[in-house]
């Protein structure tokens, strides 16, 4: 059943696929997800893990053109989710001073680090827009 | 006995100091573990000779030799003398409440990332957060989640996407929190061995980017999805530290593992200058030989005092029995003690 293309961990595909859904932030078609992901991926691979994500309900679909274009549900309690996310994010913060106490460099990049980076980004995707 | 312990204080002060040296010469999946278990074996025998070296020193009060029935001038030749006990105790004591605070933290904190963790949901341990600032780091629970948020995931292309995903499903397939917990945990008994305890941490990082290549098969992908993360947090980051930058770089020691910017340059390079990474064996061997010397050093010191302490008790036992056969009764003189040494004890 494995495409070309190296093997994936088990439920690897599936979290492509939602993470794909979530980067693009709007519905999908099979086909799009198949075009943005990839890496020889077959279109029934594509369409078998969408809908099993439906019927999972990770995702919901909605009918275009002659099949579905699939979006990432947001979770029922979304707000709630983002506060739980938020609080989350608090608590690991709250480690960042503690570590801090117990002393490690903390890896903000430095300017130096910085330039490198972007330049090995330039170099690599020369064209295509750089996060601002 | 003093000369001993300070083998493991010796072992510290060489990890202090060439840590780097060490791990660079290791592979990734050999260093974790190893660096791991070498921190912890060096930090429990730095702790166990300095409650040695305070114990002998205590031990030789006059009132608690007596309450415990053994002979001081037994006790006395290669131990510190009691007002000097004080220092090893304050410092024992001082480096086991920060291990122990330490562990309470980590606990707790493993709890909580734990719970917020359960209510996010998910699907198949993934955790998709709707926020437009770049994050991205997985909690180590027991079934484990990966944590991202879309505005990290719309920054990558569905290759650097897969690697990131595959750099965290690592870090949880391999319990790497753990071993930088446990890591963290030597370094905070034992702050001599911090380096050495942020070398496993780079390590750790190390292996998960090196599966994430054997997953995705390309080098570069890797190397860009990291540049990419840590530009973004980078950028994040600049209001008051602690705006979302800041989890994911400091998460690493306890809560969560961060997938970019633990040492992102040294990753980088290593990713994409990876015939620079020469893996010597004399480098584990090495490793090897200071983890023997530490656990061989706690043992040879654990059993010496136990020695010293019996032949203590035999003395003061002797010297207090009433039988007439006994020279003297009180305390016996310093040169009884000598033939009673063990011959463990030579310091």
């Amino acid at each position: 059943m494995t495409q070309a293309g190296p093997a994936r961990p088990r439920g690897g595909l599936e979290r492509e696929v939602l993470a794909c859904l979530a980067a693009a932030g709007r519905p999908m078609a099979p086909a799009e997800v198949q075009a943005e992901l990839g890496s020889g991926l077959a279109y029934t691979t594509v369409m078998t893990t969408l809908s099993r994500l439906h019927a999972k309900g990770a995702v919901s679909r909605e009918p275009a053109g002659r099949g579905y274009a699939y979006t990432l549900r947001g979770s029922p309690g979304a707000a709630q989710a983002s506060m739980t996310a938020h609080r989350m994010l608090k608590l690991l913060e709250a480690d960042d001073d503690r570590a801090h106490v117990l002393s490690r460099f903390v890896a903000d990049l430095s300017p130096a680090d910085e330039r490198l980076l972007a330049g090995l980004l330039g170099d690599e995707d020369s064209g295509t827009d750089e996060p601002s | 006995m003093i000369l001993l312990g300070l083998v493991p204080v010796a072992a510290s002060v060489m990890l202090a100091l060439a840590s780097g040296g060490l791990s660079r010469h290791l592979a990734p999946a050999t260093a974790v573990p190893l660096l791991t278990l070498l921190a912890l074996a060096t930090s429990l025998a730095t702790g166990l000779a300095l409650c040695l070296a305070a114990f002998g020193a205590v031990a030789q009060l006059p009132f608690l030799a007596d309450r415990a029935g053994w002979s001081v001038g037994v006790l006395a030749p290669g131990n510190l003398e009691p007002g000097w006990g004080v220092l090893p105790g304050a410092i024992a004591a001082a480096l086991l409440t920060a291990a122990l605070i330490f562990t309470i933290r980590a606990a707790r904190d493993l709890a909580r990332a734990g719970r917020a963790c359960r209510q996010l949901g998910g699907l198949d341990r993934l955790v998709i957060t709707h926020d437009d600032r770049p994050t991205a780091y997985s909690v180590p629970t027991r079934a484990g989640a990966i944590v991202v948020s879309t505005g990290m995931l719309r920054l990558l292309s569905a290759d650097e996407r897969r690697a990131l995903l595959a750099h965290e499903d690592s870090h949880l397939r391999h319990r790497h929190a753990l071993y930088v917990l446990l890591a963290d945990l030597a370094a905070a008994a034992n702050p001599l061995l911090r380096p050495l305890a942020g070398r496993v941490r780079l390590a750790v990082e190390l292996q998960a980017d090196e599966d994430a290549v054997a997953e995705i098969g390309d080098r570069r992908a890797v190397a860009r999805a990291l540049a990419r993360a840590s530009l973004a947090v980078s950028a994040a980051g600049p209001g008051p530290r602690g705006s979302l930058a800041a989890p994911a770089a400091g998460s690493g020691p306890r809560g969560s593992l961060a997938m970019a910017q633990t040492d992102a340059c040294a990753r980088i390079r290593a990713l994409t200058e990876p015939r620079h990474r020469r893996r010597r064996s004399w480098a584990v061997a090495a490793a090897l030989l200071l983890i023997l010397a530490s656990s061989t050093t706690a043992l040879t010191m654990t059993w010496a005092m136990h020695q010293r302490i019996e032949a203590a008790q035999l003395v003061y036992a002797q010297s207090h029995s009433p039988s007439p056969l006994t020279p003297a009764a009180g305390r016996p003189a310093p040169g009884l003690a000598p033939p009673l040494q063990p011959t463990g004890a030579a310091d």
